[in-house]
């Protein structure tokens, strides 16, 4: 059942045809609000949230790119939204938190990637828009930036300048995070 | 995931370092979901309407997404006219949906213009009375004062009704010539010596009355005559 099959099924009520749409994609859904978030509990209600939007949302659905980069801009705002209201409280994640590919690594290596993790956030994080929503989705929902131009409306070369730029404005975070 | 770049013309090695440690990052963090979230899925939406293009549109008008709105009402419009499979139920739904939406947004539309029209208007008049007003008292301030010094040149007709004062005072002194007094009336006095000489010709004896004007000269009425007699007093006064 190609994509738009799948919405018209679900618009006309079709429930199960939701519920294979979310066997499909909630992987990655989960995985973009994970990396924003950092926190699994936290990125589970987000991406609860994103599949509640998308079947409500589901009857403008344009059918001019795909459904998994549909959702996986849904996913990005939402994570990004939730992020910006958590942005006081302190990040603690604690170890049965930790990416489940990292079970089994030496605890050196866990604190090197919970660390590297902790700063590629923090820093894509304090990422002005549009360069913030450019770099998650690329990075982080792992779109492509011909899909990226798609959900967001904009030209293929604006998309381009903005993750360029964005790039460029994470060098210069690193860089004086690192020096600091 | 794709090539970091992507199309992309990273010529910095600190951006590509940085392209590389996020897709670093996107590899580190490939976690799996709890298995139970499908399930906290499904249940989230089991009492959620079916979403049809009318509630599509009601969502996206309830959260304020105009884009999102306006694509479902087009949506909800093709619906109506009979664009793809749909239930008479759902056709008649999304027709109201569109009637609705339109009434609501041409009455809105219209209260917004003529509220834009009277609010034009009330910045507009006070402009424009504001200049009207200015003007007004502007050319009445005007002649006022030229008002004020217009009076010298009223002064000299007075002078006229003075002399013919005057002039009443001179057939009152030359009482006998009626006529005269006529003629005084109405030339006043400045031409009062003329007016014994028009009507005076006919009757030749009057230049005798002509001299008693000389004389009455010497009141000031005439500024000619005067300069021989006058000129003497400023010359004496000299």
């Amino acid at each position: 059942m190609d994509d738009l099959q799948l919405v018209r099924a679900v618009t006309s009520g079709d429930q199960d045809a939701f519920r294979s749409l979310v066997e499909r994609e909630q992987a990655p859904v989960f995985r973009t609000c994970y990396r924003v978030l950092g926190r699994i509990a936290d990125a589970e209600d987000v991406a609860q949230e994103t599949f509640v939007i998308a079947y409500r949302s589901m009857g403008t659905y344009r059918g001019d790119g795909t459904l998994a980069a549909w959702l996986g801009r849904i996913a990005t705002r939402q994570a990004l939204r939730r992020l910006g209201q958590r942005r006081d409280e302190v990040s603690i994640e604690t170890t049965a938190e930790r990416p489940a590919r990292a079970i089994g690594v030496d605890p050196l290596g866990q604190a090197i990637m919970a660390e590297r993790s902790a700063r590629v956030r923090s820093a894509v994080a304090a990422l002005r828009e549009p360069y913030r929503e450019t770099v998650a989705l690329r990075y982080f929902a792992e779109l492509s930036l011909i899909e990226i131009a798609e959900q967001t409306g904009r030209p293929l070369n604006t998309v381009k300048t903005h993750l360029h730029r964005g790039l460029a404005r994470l060098r210069d975070l690193m860089a004086r995070e690192a020096t600091a | 995931m794709n090539d970091p770049t992507d199309g992309l013309d990273l010529d910095d090695i600190g951006m590509q370092a940085v392209a590389r440690e996020l897709e670093a990052f996107a590899d580190d963090t490939r976690v799996a979901p709890s298995p139970d979230l499908i399930d906290r899925i499904m249940a989230a939406i089991a009492d959620q309407p079916v979403p049809t293009p009318p509630v599509a549109f009601l969502h996206a008008v309830g959260a304020l997404a105009l884009a999102d709105a306006w694509r479902a009402w087009w949506l909800n419009l093709r619906v109506a006219l009979g664009g793809g499979p749909a239930s008479g139920r759902l056709r008649s739904q999304a027709l109201a949906v569109v009637i609705v939406s339109a009434l609501i947004v041409s009455i809105g539309g219209a209260t917004v213009a003529v509220g834009a029209a009277r609010l034009v208007q009330a910045m507009v008049t006070p402009t424009l009375t504001v200049p009207d007003a200015t003007p007004t008292p502007s050319p009445d301030a005007t002649p006022g004062p030229e008002a004020t010094p217009s009076p010298p040149p009223d002064a000299s007709p007075s002078p006229a009704p003075t002399t013919s004062a005057d002039a009443s005072d001179e057939p009152e002194e030359s009482e006998s010539p009626d006529e005269s007094s006529g003629s005084g009336e109405s030339h006043g006095g400045s031409s009062g010596p003329g007016g014994g000489r028009t009507a005076d010709p006919d009757e030749t004896v009057d230049p005798d009355e002509t001299e008693e004007p000389d004389d009455t000269d010497d009141s000031g009425s005439g500024s000619g005559s005067g300069s021989g007699r006058g000129g003497s007093s400023p010359g004496d006064d000299d």
